[in-house]
């Protein structure tokens, strides 16, 4: 496999609070906006003096390849992300990418986007991203209570299909996302694709697996490189050919898995 | 200005700065991001006799400046490396070396052989120090008589350079370096990563899913120059350094205390660009210091009286 990916120093355009502690971030780096695809990830170095170490993956949200921005959401949790946060529009951050393989939706009647907390990110890049098929996707979107949900309007098109639930009730459906996903689905046409917290995507993986739905999860996982090389942030797979094939890397033949065939 | 170096049984690599084992995967991967034809070499990532899956997960924890890994010598074994991933390799325009561990003197003597009718292959790299690998690895690198014995059994049947890898996890580096050069090896490279733990101490657990890793990174850089400086005093055969090399300046110093190249790892996982960044750096220096052999710097430390 021939990885292709550049660096960019990207100047920060807008970086603003969506959410409690989640932020929104537009950089110009046209290179990647042209290439970057759903699903796709880059590669920040958060401090250029380099604590933390390692750089950190972030999902692409949306691209303008016309005008060269990419845009990307985070929360602000650790050393890297609050530095991040911290960072005003002008100052410059370096990127890698883009990363991982790109995400096409599979040929169904219905999609379900199914996403927890900044999980919504390669998600709502699909709905953006594949404008003819969004009449086909319904996002079912949850997180922790109501000052955690993202302002939908400034992450997924006006026009996407949403249900919204919160752990605490304070905003939609009171409960975990996945009791949604019962009521939305049509056998032999539903197709689930998720993206959030380990636990919620193994449970929508079991519930997939009970309505005998195709289903595809957007991993996310810790890592040193995020281009294939140092072979840190794999995945188990129930079967493999071969021994080497047990774990594959969520950075090059992921993110997206298909979520019947791994290890949860 | 010459920035060839020599690092061992006649094989000269165009500049002393090449990529280190499991950082770069088998290289050609690698051929559309990175120019090899710039940099002295290339190492693969190890191979062992039958495919391994690896070490369970977490592989990786971050540290201050630097790393833990314990990915486990994920590799697709020598046959179908040898089916699959040579081909490429031999395609790269720069000094192509397979990184081979086995579990028996036996084991490496039969890899290596296998490397002996592939043209192409410049060199091979004898794992003995891997912390991540408890079927061999660092079992032949903790002591020097089974230094001795893998490296004499892999001379014995091996028409290519060798090169063997040590561990810094022993009481003394330096005789097992000896024992190495006395059992034949062309070169030594030093060093691998540093036993290391990370706790989470929320749960009590250790962050790595094989509890223990190896640590590298800039963190390790004054631990590598130490035993370089030591084994390369120690020792007739060329010296490839290696920990925690980030810059030009880095290399240089492992230069000046007895290496006869450098091999550059964990910041590939940053910037991929980073050895063809520090070729251009060596050139630079020895420009501005008006070396005009690289070599001459090798080696050039001074720890007399200052003056």
């Amino acid at each position: 496999m021939n990885s292709r990916f550049f660096q960019e120093n990207a100047e920060i355009l807008v970086n603003e609070r969506i959410a409690r502690n989640v932020y929104l971030m537009r950089l110009r780096a046209p290179g990647i906006a042209r290439s970057c695809r759903p699903a796709q990830f880059v590669q920040v170095l958060t401090d250029p003096g380099r604590t933390p170490y390692l750089r950190r993956p972030f999902s692409a949200l949306r691209v303008d390849a016309e005008a060269g921005w990419l845009e990307i959401v985070y929360d602000a949790i650790g050393e890297g992300t609050r530095r991040m946060a911290a960072a005003p529009a002008g100052r410059h951050l370096d990127l890698l990418g883009p990363l991982g393989q790109a995400f096409v939706p599979p040929d169904a009647d219905r999609l379900l986007l199914v996403a927890g907390g900044v999980g919504l990110v390669p998600l709502a890049f699909s709905a953006w991203f594949y404008k003819e098929r969004r009449a086909e996707m319904v996002l079912l979107m949850g997180a922790a209570n109501k000052a955690r949900m993202p302002e939908m309007d400034r992450v997924i098109p006006p026009d996407l299909c949403r249900r919204l639930a919160t752990d605490d009730g304070s905003l939609g459906h009171r409960g975990p996302v996945t009791d949604l996903i019962p009521a939305q689905v049509r056998p032999g046409e539903t197709q689930v694709l998720a993206c959030g917290p380990h636990p919620m995507m193994a449970r929508v993986a079991g519930i997939a697996a009970e309505h005998r739905l195709p289903c595809f999860a957007s991993l996310e996982n810790h890592m040193a490189c995020g281009f294939g090389a140092c072979m840190g942030c794999v995945v188990e797979y129930l079967e493999a050919d071969r021994e080497d094939h047990r774990y594959r890397r969520v950075c090059i033949e992921g993110p997206v898995v298909d979520a019947h065939a791994i290890v949860w | 200005m010459d920035l060839s170096t020599h690092i061992g049984g006649g094989l000269t690599i165009r500049n002393p700065v090449m990529m280190a084992s499991g950082t770069i995967g088998h290289g050609a991967e690698y051929a559309g991001v990175l120019d090899f034809a710039q940099v002295g070499g290339v190492v693969t990532k190890t191979i062992t006799n039958r495919p391994r899956a690896g070490n369970t997960t977490p592989r990786t924890a971050e540290t201050p400046s630097g790393m833990l890994n314990s990915i486990g010598l994920t590799n697709p074994g020598i046959d179908a490396f040898i089916e699959e991933k040579v081909p490429a390799l031999q395609a790269l325009s720069t000094a192509r070396i397979v990184s081979i561990a086995g579990t028996s003197n036996d084991e490496f003597a039969e890899m290596a052989r296998r490397f002996n009718d592939i043209p192409e292959i410049d060199a091979l790299e004898l794992n003995i120090s891997s912390p991540n690998m408890k079927d061999g690895g660092q079992l032949f690198g903790c002591r020097e008589t089974a230094a001795y014995g893998v490296t004499a059994a892999v001379k014995a049947v091996s028409r290519l350079p060798v090169i063997v890898k040590l561990t810094p996890n022993v009481t003394d580096i330096a005789v097992v370096a000896a024992a190495v050069e006395e059992g034949g090896a062309d070169s030594i490279a030093l060093i691998n990563t540093l036993l290391g733990l990370a706790v989470d101490i929320g749960t009590r657990r250790p962050v790595l899913g094989n509890v223990t890793g190896g640590l590298s990174g800039p963190a390790v850089k004054p631990v590598a120059l130490a035993m370089v400086w030591r084994v390369a005093n120690t020792v007739s055969i060329p010296v490839v350094g290696m920990g925690g090399i980030e810059t030009a300046e880095d290399a240089i110093e492992f230069l000046i205390v007895g290496a006869s190249a450098v091999q550059v790892g964990t910041t590939t996982f940053i910037n991929p660009w980073a050895a063809l960044e520090i070729v251009d750096g060596l050139a630079e220096y020895c420009r501005s210091q008006r070396i005009g052999r690289i070599s001459d710097l090798v080696g050039s430390f001074e720890t007399g009286p200052r003056g």
